[in-house]
């Protein structure tokens, strides 16, 4: 039971301890100063981080004395792919807040605002490669789907070694992997919303405190989508190994013939990538509500200043 | 780069001239782009079409050129400050600042990495 719990649980406690690590570190450094997104990012954070949570405690609800309805399962099993983003989604649009329409007091900087202008090129390369990712095998595994016999989905993979041979499994196939992608599409368009709203307002008076909040919120909002995107993508290869581990043995002529699919090797590569890109999104989203801890030697200076 | 509304002159009068004056000076460099029309005017708390006049006014003045999808920027003729140039030091500056370290010191590291032509 105690390995049961390691191997669902394992991944949400190493991404909370990465993330206190990170904050130990240099988070303190980069805290929201004090203000209503503070609350909002804490949250999106906890939002995220507790979906994560409700979803790895469903996984293994069979074994605890919960009763989970039957609604519950017949919806997670179509839509579990999709989970990671929708809580992404949320969180983005929780980033977003205050949203303010403030009106300058005659002083203007020269200098366009953009969703670009608080955030840092290299910022978008861990949310492209990931996307890249989920995109690549997205199409590889979209191909390799077929129809399911009763229900038509995509969410079949067959391997028919002969004519009379033939078995099947489940894979992430277009059924779960077109909503996702709508999905990711519609996370893009929110993330890059929300640097725009975080941006367009007129900078406060006091310019160098309103800078660092916009940045650190413009940064949250980037680490959130990428964690939602990480998160989703460990799902997907938690689902290629599933499929992976496919065994099928068949009595021929010849004798009893084992038949696995053509990627069984890459198993335990893909529960590895599953478990690091679970442990990376969950530190992403920590990272996000921690920044939401105050940060102590600022405002005691702050305040003694 | 501030401007900063004071004083009775109208609106459209200060935004021309403070611009102009930062495009004479090089403070804003060749092919810097200026603010949206929009951005300007909320900063400011003045209404669209006074920024737009001012644009309009530094266009015919040949300080910047407006082009449809590419915002308004200042005009390559106008400034002797080159865009590279600019947005380098501006990166100095913010790397001396996160650094601690002051003007006269940034200063002096610039004149010491300066490349120096070879005896002849």
């Amino acid at each position: 039971m105690a390995v049961l719990y390691l191997l669902v649980f394992g991944p949400l406690a190493a991404g909370l301890i990465l993330a206190f690590v990170w904050w130990l570190l240099w988070g303190r450094k980069a805290a929201l100063p004090l203000g209503a997104a503070r609350g909002f990012t804490l949250a999106a954070g906890l939002l995220a981080l507790l979906g994560e949570f409700t979803v790895r405690l469903a996984d293994v609800s069979m074994f605890l004395p919960l009763h989970v309805p039957r609604a519950f399962w017949l919806w997670y099993n179509d839509n579990q792919f999709a989970v990671p983003l929708l809580l992404g989604i949320l969180g983005a649009i929780l980033l977003t807040f205050p949203v303010r329409s403030r009106r300058g007091q005659g002083t203007a900087e020269l200098t366009r605002r953009t969703p670009a202008s608080f955030i840092r090129a290299g910022w978008f390369t861990a949310p492209g490669v990931v996307l890249a990712f989920i995109l690549l095998i997205t199409v590889l595994a979209g191909g390799a789907s077929r129809p399911d016999s009763e229900t038509g989905r995509y969410m079949t993979y067959w391997v028919e070694p002969g004519a009379q041979l033939g078995m099947g499994t489940r894979i992430y196939g277009w059924f779960y992997s077109v909503p996702a992608l709508i999905l990711a599409g519609v996370l893009t368009a929110v993330i890059i919303v929300s640097l725009f709203l975080i941006a367009r307002p007129a900078l406060e008076v006091n310019r160098e405190r309103d800078i660092r909040e916009r940045t650190i919120r413009a940064r949250n909002v980037i680490t959130g989508g990428t964690g939602a995107l990480l998160l989703h993508l460990g799902l997907i290869f938690h689902s290629l190994s599933a499929t992976s581990s496919m065994r099928g043995e068949f009595a021929t002529a010849h004798g009893p013939v084992t038949i696995t699919p053509p990627f069984s090797a890459f198993g335990p590569a893909f529960d590895g990538a599953s478990i690091v890109c679970a442990v990376f999104g969950v530190a992403l989203w920590a990272i996000v509500a921690f920044s939401a801890i105050p940060s102590l030697r600022r405002e005691r200076g702050a305040v003694g200043s | 780069m501030n401007i900063t509304l004071s004083g009775s002159a109208p609106p459209t009068d200060q935004i021309h001239d403070q611009i102009r004056g930062l495009v004479a000076t090089g403070r804003l460099a060749a092919g810097e782009r200026l603010p949206s029309v929009r951005q300007l005017a909320q900063d400011l708390g003045v209404a669209p079409g006074t920024v737009a006049k001012s644009y309009r006014a530094l266009e015919a003045g040949g300080f910047v050129v407006s082009r449809a999808g590419s915002g308004t920027r200042v005009s390559p003729t106008a400034s002797a400050t080159p865009l590279p140039v600019m947005e380098a030091a501006q990166r100095l500056a913010r790397a001396s600042v996160n650094a601690g370290t002051d003007l006269d010191d940034t200063i002096r590291i610039l004149r010491a990495v300066w490349p120096h032509q070879a005896a002849p």
